[in-house]
């Protein structure tokens, strides 16, 4: 119980599932734009894949 | 989320599944809704990969939903969109195809909003190509 949503927060957090996406619209225009597309196409799913 | 949900933690009930999917439900709506509002290039991508990952969730929760009716070979078939195999050539060629044009845009022309683009072909013929592939990437071929 109390284990899937820790892990589903803590995951969530980093890949930006819609209560916890508010970092995201912040981060990517004030990232370098090459860093901003790893941002976004790598970092994000390494939430999913955990 | 994929290693933790369906290495360490066993067989898992039906509700995490169902939870999960919802929640990725939620994720792809309220982030293309978002993404609908958005004129800055940036942001909109970035609301877009919010809904990205909300795709990705639905066919995990269904794969955990699946896994607990104990049918290994459905199972194994929905968590597919979420692997790395799978997501990295899905979404990662469009947004690093997309992001150079925002990079060398600013250079050219210092607008952020998207309305205020435009003739790009004629100044940079080579990103306006690599724009294309990236724009018909992310309208349809995606997951």
């Amino acid at each position: 119980m109390q284990r899937f949503w820790l892990f589903l927060f803590g995951f969530g957090v980093k890949a930006g599932i819609v209560p916890l996406h508010i970092w995201l619209p912040v981060a990517h225009p004030v990232a370098p734009s090459n860093i901003s597309a790893l941002l976004s196409g790598v970092l994000i799913k390494t939430g999913i894949t955990g | 989320m994929t290693r933790v949900f369906f290495d360490f933690l066993g067989t898992p009930p039906n509700w995490w599944g169902v939870t999960s999917a919802y929640i990725g439900t939620i994720s792809a709506l309220l982030g293309v809704l978002y993404a609908l509002m958005e004129h800055d290039l940036k942001r909109l991508l970035a609301y877009h990969s919010i809904e990205n990952i909300g795709i990705i969730l639905m066919g995990l929760g269904a794969a955990l939903m699946f896994r607990h009716a104990n049918n290994p070979l459905l199972a194994r078939w929905p968590p597919w969109p979420s692997s790395p195999p799978c997501i990295t050539p899905s979404t990662t060629p469009f947004q690093s195809v997309a992001f150079p044009r925002r990079r060398r845009g600013p250079a050219l022309d210092p607008y952020a909003h998207m309305e205020e683009m435009g003739g790009l072909i004629k100044r940079m013929p080579k990103t306006a190509l690599f724009f294309l592939v990236g724009a018909v990437a992310i309208s349809a071929c995606r997951t």
